[in-house]
Protein backbone atom coordinates (compact mmCIF):
# COMPACT_ATOMS: atom_id res chain seq x y z
CA UNK A 1 0.00 0.00 0.00
CA UNK A 2 1.44 3.03 -1.06
CA UNK A 3 1.93 6.37 1.61
CA UNK A 4 -0.63 8.32 -0.52
CA UNK A 5 -3.29 5.11 0.08
CA UNK A 6 -3.01 5.07 3.41
CA UNK A 7 -3.50 8.64 4.46
CA UNK A 8 -6.56 8.61 3.00
CA UNK A 9 -7.46 5.93 5.34
CA UNK A 10 -6.31 7.38 8.15
CA UNK A 11 -5.02 10.69 7.93
CA UNK A 12 -3.22 10.16 11.43
CA UNK A 13 -0.98 13.47 11.05
CA UNK A 14 -4.13 15.73 10.30
CA UNK A 15 -5.98 14.58 13.46
CA UNK A 16 -2.76 14.97 15.34
CA UNK A 17 -3.37 18.78 14.38
CA UNK A 18 -7.42 18.69 15.08
CA UNK A 19 -6.25 17.52 18.90
CA UNK A 20 -3.38 19.67 19.37
CA UNK A 21 -0.56 17.43 19.45
CA UNK A 22 -2.05 15.61 22.27
CA UNK A 23 -1.34 11.68 21.21
CA UNK A 24 -2.97 10.69 24.42
CA UNK A 25 -6.47 11.80 23.43
CA UNK A 26 -5.45 10.92 19.67
CA UNK A 27 -5.42 7.46 20.67
CA UNK A 28 -8.39 7.67 22.92
CA UNK A 29 -10.97 8.43 20.55
CA UNK A 30 -9.40 6.21 17.57
CA UNK A 31 -10.50 3.52 20.30
CA UNK A 32 -13.71 5.04 21.36
CA UNK A 33 -14.38 5.05 17.24
CA UNK A 34 -12.93 1.50 16.32
CA UNK A 35 -15.19 0.15 19.43
CA UNK A 36 -18.50 2.11 18.38
CA UNK A 37 -18.34 1.54 14.79
CA UNK A 38 -19.60 -2.33 14.81
CA UNK A 39 -22.42 -1.61 16.18
CA UNK A 40 -23.24 1.27 13.85
CA UNK A 41 -22.64 -1.09 10.94
CA UNK A 42 -25.12 -3.49 12.55
CA UNK A 43 -27.89 -1.26 12.45
CA UNK A 44 -26.89 -0.25 8.83
CA UNK A 45 -27.56 -3.84 7.90
CA UNK A 46 -30.58 -4.07 9.84
CA UNK A 47 -31.46 -0.55 8.45
CA UNK A 48 -31.39 -2.52 4.51
CA UNK A 49 -32.90 -5.83 6.16
CA UNK A 50 -36.07 -4.27 6.62
CA UNK A 51 -35.85 -1.56 3.61
CA UNK A 52 -35.80 1.46 5.99
CA UNK A 53 -34.14 4.20 3.47
CA UNK A 54 -34.27 6.70 5.72
CA UNK A 55 -32.40 4.96 8.61
CA UNK A 56 -30.11 3.83 6.42
CA UNK A 57 -29.69 7.65 5.41
CA UNK A 58 -29.80 8.68 8.80
CA UNK A 59 -26.90 5.97 10.18
CA UNK A 60 -24.94 6.66 7.23
CA UNK A 61 -24.61 10.23 7.83
CA UNK A 62 -23.87 9.83 11.24
CA UNK A 63 -20.73 7.33 10.28
CA UNK A 64 -19.51 9.52 7.74
CA UNK A 65 -19.55 12.67 10.21
CA UNK A 66 -17.54 10.29 12.75
CA UNK A 67 -15.24 9.34 10.08
CA UNK A 68 -14.77 12.75 9.09
CA UNK A 69 -13.66 13.88 12.95
CA UNK A 70 -11.35 11.23 12.98
CA UNK A 71 -9.88 11.99 9.51
CA UNK A 72 -10.57 8.46 7.77
CA UNK A 73 -11.24 9.75 4.42
CA UNK A 74 -11.96 6.26 2.16
CA UNK A 75 -14.38 5.43 5.15
CA UNK A 76 -16.55 8.39 4.98
CA UNK A 77 -16.22 8.19 1.47
CA UNK A 78 -18.07 5.02 1.56
CA UNK A 79 -20.59 6.00 4.35
CA UNK A 80 -21.46 9.16 1.96
CA UNK A 81 -22.11 6.47 -0.98
CA UNK A 82 -24.31 4.81 1.80
CA UNK A 83 -26.04 8.08 2.70
CA UNK A 84 -26.87 8.57 -1.27
CA UNK A 85 -28.26 5.37 -2.04
CA UNK A 86 -30.70 5.90 1.40
CA UNK A 87 -31.60 9.28 0.41
CA UNK A 88 -32.44 8.39 -3.60
CA UNK A 89 -34.36 4.92 -1.90
CA UNK A 90 -32.05 2.91 -4.09
CA UNK A 91 -31.82 -0.16 -2.10
CA UNK A 92 -31.16 -2.44 -4.61
CA UNK A 93 -27.76 -1.37 -5.12
CA UNK A 94 -27.33 -0.30 -1.72
CA UNK A 95 -26.00 -3.50 0.01
CA UNK A 96 -23.06 -3.33 -2.08
CA UNK A 97 -22.12 -0.13 -0.97
CA UNK A 98 -22.59 -1.24 2.79
CA UNK A 99 -20.54 -4.48 2.35
CA UNK A 100 -17.58 -1.63 0.95
CA UNK A 101 -18.44 0.59 4.21
CA UNK A 102 -17.98 -2.59 6.05
CA UNK A 103 -14.78 -3.59 4.26
CA UNK A 104 -13.39 -0.11 4.67
CA UNK A 105 -13.67 -0.09 8.32
CA UNK A 106 -11.61 -3.74 8.37
CA UNK A 107 -8.81 -1.63 6.12
CA UNK A 108 -9.24 1.21 8.87
CA UNK A 109 -8.64 -1.18 12.07
CA UNK A 110 -5.64 -2.32 10.31
CA UNK A 111 -4.12 0.68 8.88
CA UNK A 112 -4.62 2.46 12.90
CA UNK A 113 -3.52 -1.37 14.62
CA UNK A 114 -1.05 -1.91 12.41
CA UNK B 1 -4.45 35.77 24.64
CA UNK B 2 -4.08 32.40 25.96
CA UNK B 3 -7.06 30.75 24.70
CA UNK B 4 -6.44 28.02 27.22
CA UNK B 5 -6.63 30.79 30.23
CA UNK B 6 -9.30 29.64 32.88
CA UNK B 7 -12.66 31.79 32.07
CA UNK B 8 -12.82 34.75 34.68
CA UNK B 9 -16.50 33.29 35.79
CA UNK B 10 -16.85 29.81 34.57
CA UNK B 11 -19.00 29.17 31.94
CA UNK B 12 -21.36 26.05 31.42
CA UNK B 13 -21.29 24.57 27.97
CA UNK B 14 -23.53 21.63 27.28
CA UNK B 15 -22.25 19.47 24.85
CA UNK B 16 -24.87 17.54 22.50
CA UNK B 17 -23.75 14.87 20.47
CA UNK B 18 -24.16 10.80 19.85
CA UNK B 19 -21.22 9.88 18.58
CA UNK B 20 -18.93 9.05 22.01
CA UNK B 21 -15.43 9.71 20.36
CA UNK B 22 -16.48 12.90 19.24
CA UNK B 23 -18.53 13.92 22.28
CA UNK B 24 -15.49 12.76 24.31
CA UNK B 25 -12.94 15.44 22.61
CA UNK B 26 -15.16 18.19 22.49
CA UNK B 27 -15.95 17.53 26.30
CA UNK B 28 -12.02 17.20 26.64
CA UNK B 29 -10.95 20.21 24.84
CA UNK B 30 -13.25 22.40 25.88
CA UNK B 31 -12.55 21.41 29.43
CA UNK B 32 -9.04 22.36 28.59
CA UNK B 33 -10.12 25.67 27.37
CA UNK B 34 -11.77 26.08 31.20
CA UNK B 35 -15.33 25.23 30.31
CA UNK B 36 -17.70 23.34 32.60
CA UNK B 37 -18.91 21.02 30.20
CA UNK B 38 -21.87 18.72 30.06
CA UNK B 39 -23.25 16.30 27.98
CA UNK B 40 -25.94 14.60 26.32
CA UNK B 41 -26.51 11.94 23.51
CA UNK B 42 -29.15 13.61 21.67
CA UNK B 43 -31.56 16.52 22.39
CA UNK B 44 -34.34 14.71 25.01
CA UNK B 45 -31.56 13.93 26.98
CA UNK B 46 -30.29 17.37 26.86
CA UNK B 47 -33.19 19.35 27.59
CA UNK B 48 -33.04 17.40 30.95
CA UNK B 49 -30.07 18.61 31.88
CA UNK B 50 -30.87 21.60 30.66
CA UNK B 51 -33.59 22.01 33.02
CA UNK B 52 -31.31 20.87 36.17
CA UNK B 53 -28.47 22.58 35.14
CA UNK B 54 -29.03 26.07 33.15
CA UNK B 55 -25.86 25.88 30.36
CA UNK B 56 -25.91 29.40 28.79
CA UNK B 57 -24.02 27.90 25.81
CA UNK B 58 -25.29 25.14 24.03
CA UNK B 59 -23.40 23.19 20.74
CA UNK B 60 -25.10 20.52 19.55
CA UNK B 61 -24.97 17.96 16.55
CA UNK B 62 -27.69 18.38 13.94
CA UNK B 63 -28.45 14.14 13.08
CA UNK B 64 -29.39 12.66 16.48
CA UNK B 65 -31.54 9.50 17.24
CA UNK B 66 -34.75 10.50 19.26
CA UNK B 67 -34.42 14.54 19.09
CA UNK B 68 -32.16 16.24 16.95
CA UNK B 69 -30.48 18.95 16.81
CA UNK B 70 -32.99 21.22 14.80
CA UNK B 71 -35.86 19.94 17.26
CA UNK B 72 -33.74 20.69 19.79
CA UNK B 73 -32.97 24.12 18.91
CA UNK B 74 -36.92 24.90 18.44
CA UNK B 75 -37.73 23.25 22.14
CA UNK B 76 -35.00 25.48 23.65
CA UNK B 77 -36.58 28.54 21.74
CA UNK B 78 -40.46 27.86 23.06
CA UNK B 79 -39.27 27.75 27.00
CA UNK B 80 -38.06 30.13 29.03
CA UNK B 81 -34.79 30.40 30.70
CA UNK B 82 -32.99 32.26 33.42
CA UNK B 83 -31.02 33.56 30.59
CA UNK B 84 -30.39 33.41 26.80
CA UNK B 85 -29.32 30.52 25.93
CA UNK B 86 -26.90 30.88 22.88
CA UNK B 87 -26.89 27.67 20.18
CA UNK B 88 -23.95 26.47 17.71
CA UNK B 89 -25.21 23.90 15.50
CA UNK B 90 -22.51 21.33 14.15
CA UNK B 91 -23.49 19.10 11.55
CA UNK B 92 -21.79 17.48 8.32
CA UNK B 93 -24.80 19.45 5.99
CA UNK B 94 -23.25 22.42 4.47
CA UNK B 95 -25.93 23.44 1.48
CA UNK B 96 -27.15 27.01 2.20
CA UNK B 97 -30.27 25.54 2.20
CA UNK B 98 -29.39 23.68 5.27
CA UNK B 99 -28.04 26.47 6.95
CA UNK B 100 -30.87 28.69 6.85
CA UNK B 101 -32.78 25.89 8.16
CA UNK B 102 -30.69 25.81 11.13
CA UNK B 103 -30.89 29.22 11.75
CA UNK B 104 -34.60 29.20 11.15
CA UNK B 105 -35.05 26.68 13.80
CA UNK B 106 -32.98 29.07 16.20
CA UNK B 107 -29.07 28.05 15.89
CA UNK B 108 -26.89 31.30 16.88
CA UNK B 109 -24.25 29.93 14.80
CA UNK B 110 -23.39 27.24 12.52
CA UNK B 111 -20.13 24.89 12.31
CA UNK B 112 -19.17 22.27 9.99
CA UNK B 113 -17.77 19.23 10.83
CA UNK B 114 -14.89 18.03 11.38
CA UNK B 115 -15.23 20.41 13.84
CA UNK B 116 -11.31 22.39 14.60
CA UNK B 117 -11.21 23.10 17.82
CA UNK B 118 -9.53 26.63 17.36
CA UNK B 119 -12.67 27.42 15.67
CA UNK B 120 -15.05 26.49 17.62
CA UNK B 121 -13.54 28.31 20.75
CA UNK B 122 -13.29 31.27 18.21
CA UNK B 123 -16.80 30.67 17.93
CA UNK B 124 -17.65 29.85 21.46
CA UNK B 125 -16.02 33.52 22.13
CA UNK B 126 -18.11 35.27 20.18
CA UNK B 127 -21.13 33.82 22.02
CA UNK B 128 -19.73 34.50 25.33
CA UNK B 129 -19.20 38.40 23.74
CA UNK B 130 -23.53 38.01 23.15
CA UNK B 131 -23.98 36.49 26.65
CA UNK B 132 -21.88 39.17 28.30
CA UNK B 133 -23.56 41.92 26.38
CA UNK B 134 -26.84 40.36 27.63
CA UNK B 135 -26.23 40.48 31.22
CA UNK B 136 -25.14 43.62 31.11
CA UNK B 137 -28.06 45.10 29.48
CA UNK B 138 -30.07 42.85 32.05
CA UNK B 139 -28.32 44.52 35.15
CA UNK B 140 -28.82 48.19 33.99
CA UNK B 141 -32.69 47.31 33.26
CA UNK B 142 -32.54 45.80 37.23
CA UNK B 143 -30.75 48.96 38.25
CA UNK B 144 -33.06 51.03 36.42
CA UNK B 145 -36.06 49.59 37.81
CA UNK B 146 -34.76 49.77 41.18
CA UNK B 147 -33.82 53.22 40.60
CA UNK B 148 -37.49 54.37 39.24
CA UNK B 149 -38.62 53.18 42.65
CA UNK B 150 -36.63 54.87 44.88
CA UNK B 151 -36.70 58.03 46.97
CA UNK B 152 -32.98 59.22 45.56
CA UNK B 153 -32.47 61.20 49.05
CA UNK B 154 -33.06 58.39 51.09
CA UNK B 155 -32.94 55.43 49.73
CA UNK B 156 -36.14 54.10 50.42
CA UNK B 157 -39.44 53.47 48.25
CA UNK B 158 -40.67 56.51 46.44
CA UNK B 159 -44.37 57.75 45.92
CA UNK B 160 -44.52 55.37 42.29
CA UNK B 161 -44.18 52.12 44.51
CA UNK B 162 -46.27 53.47 47.14
CA UNK B 163 -48.75 53.72 44.72
CA UNK B 164 -48.20 50.26 43.09
CA UNK B 165 -47.46 48.25 45.34
CA UNK B 166 -50.13 49.43 48.08
CA UNK B 167 -52.69 48.14 45.66
CA UNK B 168 -51.47 44.96 45.70
CA UNK B 169 -51.40 44.88 49.78
CA UNK B 170 -55.09 45.93 49.82
CA UNK B 171 -56.20 43.73 47.32
CA UNK B 172 -53.86 40.44 49.45
CA UNK B 173 -55.52 41.91 52.40
CA UNK B 174 -59.13 41.82 50.87
CA UNK B 175 -58.62 38.07 49.56
CA UNK B 176 -57.06 36.29 52.40
CA UNK B 177 -59.15 38.34 55.30
CA UNK B 178 -55.99 39.84 56.92
CA UNK B 179 -55.69 43.11 58.59
CA UNK B 180 -53.48 45.38 57.20
CA UNK B 181 -52.04 49.04 58.73
CA UNK B 182 -51.12 51.93 57.53
CA UNK B 183 -49.01 55.19 59.21
CA UNK B 184 -48.47 58.36 58.01
CA UNK B 185 -45.84 60.68 59.73
CA UNK B 186 -45.09 63.77 59.15
CA UNK B 187 -41.86 65.82 60.96
CA UNK B 188 -42.88 68.84 62.83
CA UNK B 189 -41.69 72.48 62.07
CA UNK B 190 -39.53 71.12 59.26
CA UNK B 191 -39.44 73.96 57.50
CA UNK B 192 -38.12 75.65 59.96
CA UNK B 193 -35.17 73.41 60.10
CA UNK B 194 -34.87 74.24 56.38
CA UNK B 195 -35.34 77.87 57.12
CA UNK B 196 -32.83 78.26 60.28
CA UNK B 197 -30.39 75.66 59.04
CA UNK B 198 -30.14 75.43 55.57
CA UNK B 199 -31.19 72.53 52.82
CA UNK B 200 -28.08 70.46 53.77
CA UNK B 201 -29.42 70.14 57.38
CA UNK B 202 -32.86 69.81 56.48
CA UNK B 203 -31.71 66.80 54.28
CA UNK B 204 -29.61 65.17 56.75
CA UNK B 205 -32.46 65.16 59.22
CA UNK B 206 -35.12 64.02 56.45
CA UNK B 207 -32.66 61.03 55.56
CA UNK B 208 -31.81 60.01 59.43
CA UNK B 209 -35.59 60.26 60.07
CA UNK B 210 -35.99 57.55 57.16
CA UNK B 211 -33.23 55.75 58.57
CA UNK B 212 -34.95 55.25 62.23
CA UNK B 213 -38.45 54.29 60.62
CA UNK B 214 -36.51 51.67 58.18
CA UNK B 215 -34.63 50.46 61.25
CA UNK B 216 -37.46 49.78 63.77
CA UNK B 217 -40.16 48.21 61.19
CA UNK B 218 -40.25 43.97 60.23
CA UNK B 219 -38.18 43.46 57.59
CA UNK B 220 -39.46 41.43 54.25
CA UNK B 221 -42.72 42.19 55.93
CA UNK B 222 -43.54 46.11 56.79
CA UNK B 223 -42.14 48.69 53.84
CA UNK B 224 -42.10 52.34 53.85
CA UNK B 225 -41.98 55.19 50.91
CA UNK B 226 -41.65 58.90 50.70
CA UNK B 227 -44.89 60.35 50.08
CA UNK B 228 -44.00 64.04 50.06
CA UNK B 229 -41.13 66.52 51.12
CA UNK B 230 -41.35 65.27 54.75
CA UNK B 231 -44.43 62.90 54.54
CA UNK B 232 -43.59 58.86 55.26
CA UNK B 233 -46.01 56.15 54.81
CA UNK B 234 -45.57 52.92 56.48
CA UNK B 235 -47.20 49.94 55.32
CA UNK B 236 -47.64 47.06 57.71
CA UNK B 237 -49.59 43.79 56.53
CA UNK B 238 -50.85 41.32 58.87
CA UNK B 239 -50.90 44.07 61.68
CA UNK B 240 -54.52 45.31 63.04
CA UNK B 241 -55.43 48.70 64.66
CA UNK B 242 -53.40 47.65 68.02
CA UNK B 243 -50.76 47.03 66.73
CA UNK B 244 -50.57 50.06 64.24
CA UNK B 245 -51.10 52.51 67.34
CA UNK B 246 -48.56 50.26 69.18
CA UNK B 247 -45.28 50.43 66.68
CA UNK B 248 -46.62 54.47 66.04
CA UNK B 249 -46.25 54.96 69.75
CA UNK B 250 -42.59 53.55 69.39
CA UNK B 251 -41.53 55.36 66.84
CA UNK B 252 -43.26 58.83 68.15
CA UNK B 253 -40.95 58.49 71.40
CA UNK B 254 -37.71 56.79 69.66
CA UNK B 255 -38.13 59.98 66.96
CA UNK B 256 -38.38 62.31 70.15
CA UNK B 257 -35.41 60.62 71.90
CA UNK B 258 -32.99 60.84 69.28
CA UNK B 259 -30.36 63.53 68.85
CA UNK B 260 -29.42 64.40 64.92
CA UNK B 261 -25.61 65.70 64.96
CA UNK B 262 -25.29 68.08 62.13
CA UNK B 263 -23.00 70.75 61.22
CA UNK B 264 -24.89 73.12 62.58
CA UNK B 265 -25.39 71.80 66.09
CA UNK B 266 -27.22 69.15 67.39
CA UNK B 267 -31.17 68.93 66.57
CA UNK B 268 -33.82 67.59 68.18
CA UNK B 269 -37.51 66.65 66.14
CA UNK B 270 -40.76 64.99 66.49
CA UNK B 271 -43.33 63.63 64.77
CA UNK B 272 -46.84 63.28 64.12
CA UNK B 273 -48.74 59.92 63.00
CA UNK B 274 -51.87 59.39 61.62
CA UNK B 275 -53.31 55.65 61.67
CA UNK B 276 -55.62 53.99 59.26
CA UNK B 277 -55.98 50.24 58.95
CA UNK B 278 -58.46 47.38 57.73
CA UNK B 279 -59.57 44.99 59.37
CA UNK B 280 -61.20 41.83 57.81
CA UNK B 281 -64.76 41.73 58.00
CA UNK B 282 -65.35 45.11 59.22
CA UNK B 283 -67.64 47.56 57.98
CA UNK B 284 -65.44 49.18 55.63
CA UNK B 285 -65.17 46.49 53.68
CA UNK B 286 -63.55 47.09 50.43
CA UNK B 287 -61.16 49.86 51.63
CA UNK B 288 -59.19 51.33 48.43
CA UNK B 289 -56.36 52.49 48.79
CA UNK B 290 -56.68 56.33 48.35
CA UNK B 291 -59.00 55.21 50.96
CA UNK B 292 -56.84 54.37 53.65
CA UNK B 293 -54.25 57.33 52.52
CA UNK B 294 -57.04 59.81 53.35
CA UNK B 295 -58.42 58.38 56.03
CA UNK B 296 -54.59 58.58 57.36
CA UNK B 297 -53.91 62.00 56.32
CA UNK B 298 -56.92 63.01 58.17
CA UNK B 299 -55.87 61.63 61.60
CA UNK B 300 -52.53 62.99 61.14
CA UNK B 301 -53.89 66.45 60.06
CA UNK B 302 -55.92 65.96 63.81
CA UNK B 303 -52.29 65.19 65.53
CA UNK B 304 -50.78 68.27 63.96
CA UNK B 305 -54.08 70.27 64.99
CA UNK B 306 -53.98 68.92 68.62
CA UNK B 307 -50.06 69.70 69.48
CA UNK B 308 -48.54 68.07 67.42
CA UNK B 309 -45.57 64.97 68.95
CA UNK B 310 -48.61 62.64 68.70
CA UNK B 311 -49.88 59.52 67.36
CA UNK B 312 -54.05 60.05 66.28
CA UNK B 313 -56.16 56.87 64.82
CA UNK B 314 -59.74 55.35 64.11
CA UNK B 315 -60.41 55.30 67.42
CA UNK B 316 -59.28 58.53 68.89
CA UNK B 317 -56.21 60.17 70.63
CA UNK B 318 -53.66 57.54 72.39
Amino acid sequence: MGKGKMTEIFDRQALLERVEGDEELLEELVHIFLDHTPRQLDKLRQALEVGDASALREQAHTIKGAAASISAASLMAAAQQVESAGKNRELKGAGALVENLAQEFERLKEVVGG
Amino acid sequence: MNRDAPCQDEWSILVVEDHPATRQFMKLRLRKAGYRVMAAGDGREALEILKHHFCPLVITDWMMPEMDGLDLCRAIRQESWEGYVYIILITAKDSQEDIVRGLEAGADDYLSKPVHPAELLARLQTGRRILELERTLKERNQEIARLSITDPLTGIYNRRYLNDTLTVEVRRALRYKRPLGLLLCDLDHFKRINDTYGHNVGDLVLKEFAGWLQGSIRGGIDWLARYGGEEFVLVLPETDLAGSFDLAERLRRLVAEKVIATPAGDITITASFGIASFTPGGPENHPAPETLLNEADQFMYQAKKSGRNRVVGPTGNQ
